[in-house]
């Protein structure tokens, strides 16, 4: 399997709190690689250091195209605006088949302030199921999600893989089955 | 840079507060200096001093919303160009509000003595143009301390920028204080936007 980037010996700190140390990570191409952990244990914090690697293009040891779709803790949306001008903010349009699938296309024409935050989270996910990209990055995608919602996402993520995508994420809710797992717990300090 | 300024219009012509906020802070505070009655010599004070509390103003929130909503997080990690992104804010921010800012001060306080209709539109926009750098510098490198550090950290960059003014639009002296003026808004321009880029990195991260 190819990898799209490797950590080695990662030592962090943060306000002199060890977050890593000789902590190693391989993600591999084509697959998904799931990091668990407890609150605080540095999900996000290794999310933003591999987002960097990749973009920097250091331990990238592929040719694959290398940019990024990339989904933080908050959505990325202006309150003010509706669904549908969010999008075009990001010259897209809503790809209707896709946000029917998700239960969201009614919402169109709603102000992203006056939706749950379910939804606003489903808004940001279509954003990057949309993006065109092969590697999605997502920290805790499942956040305020239905079990619906979470079954519908978990289907266009195996779709993603079987198109020869990658995703990585933080998570500690939903199980994913066929995704690698690293745990935070296991290999910090 | 395309997709930026299409997004930076967008959010100018989508939320129209983004444009009527300013330029109503701008006109009130115009007409408080109108209503003081104040004297000749102060004629022209009341248009910086005015544009200085509007700039400073916008800049509080020019990142803020995005930073905010997690906007720009995304747009670093998706290696977005970020250079654009600040030059497309700057540039919507000059169409959407500096302009009338220009046309709200000429209409009411006319044109200073020395100084042609041209050379004061060019001087008054690269003044605008050279304080909003500043304050936005201010803004992100105190955004997580609610801009509190803002007024503190761009006093320095001022000083020479007030008396540069000074020079220019009370005293009248075209030469050198025009070309002092925009050696002063490249600088800005550039290099003040370039350092705005990487602070804005480091907040990310």
């Amino acid at each position: 399997m190819k990898a799209l980037a490797i950590i080695n010996n990662l030592n962090y700190k943060v306000d002199e709190k060890c977050i890593f140390k000789k902590f190693s990570l391989r993600v591999n191409l084509n697959e998904i690689t799931e990091i668990r952990g407890r609150n605080g244990s540095g999900k996000t914090t290794i999310l933003k250091i591999l987002c960097r690697e990749i973009s920097n293009n250091l331990s990238i040891s592929s040719s694959q195209d290398n940019s990024i779709a990339y989904l933080g803790h908050q959505n990325a949306l202006i309150e003010e605006l509706t669904f549908k001008q969010n999008f075009s903010l990001n010259i897209m349009n809503i790809d209707k088949t896709l946000a029917k699938q998700m239960n969201i296309f009614h919402l169109r024409n709603q102000k992203i302030n006056n939706l749950s935050f379910g939804e606003k989270r489903k808004i940001a996910l279509l954003r990057i199921f949309q993006s065109q990209t092969k590697l999605w990055i997502m920290d805790e995608p499942f956040s305020g999600l239905d079990t619906d919602s979470v079954t519908t996402i978990k289907e266009i993520f195996f779709q993603h893989i079987k198109n020869k995508g990658t995703i990585l994420l933080s998570n500690h809710q939903e199980t994913i089955s066929n995704s690698t797992k690293v745990h935070l717990e296991d290999l910090g300090e | 840079m395309n997709n930026f300024l299409k997004r930076e219009f967008l959010l100018f012509f989508n939320i129209p507060k983004n444009i009527y906020l300013p330029l109503s802070i701008y006109s009130i505070v115009f007409v408080i200096f109108i209503a003081l009655g104040l004297p000749d010599d102060f004629k022209f004070a009341n248009v910086f001093i005015s544009s200085f509390i509007t700039v400073f103003i916008i800049s509080e929130s020019s990142y803020k919303d995005d930073f905010e909503s997690g906007a720009i997080e995304q747009m670093l990690f998706e290696d977005k160009n970020l250079i654009s992104y600040v030059l497309s804010k700057l540039l919507i921010q000059t169409v959407f509000v500096f302009f009338p800012m220009l046309i709200i001060g000429l209409l009411f306080s006319g044109l200073p003595q020395n100084l042609s209709l041209a050379q004061f539109s060019v001087s008054y926009l690269a003044c605008l143009l050279t304080l909003s750098p500043f304050f936005n510098l201010g803004s992100i490198v105190s955004i997580r301390k609610n801009n509190s550090l803002n007024a503190l950290i761009i006093i320095p960059f001022l000083v020479p920028f007030i008396f540069l003014i000074e020079g220019l639009f009370i005293s009248g002296q075209w030469n050198p204080n025009f070309y002092f003026l925009m050696a002063y808004f490249v600088f800005s321009i550039v290099f003040i936007n370039l350092l705005v880029v990487e602070v804005i990195k480091i907040q990310i991260r």
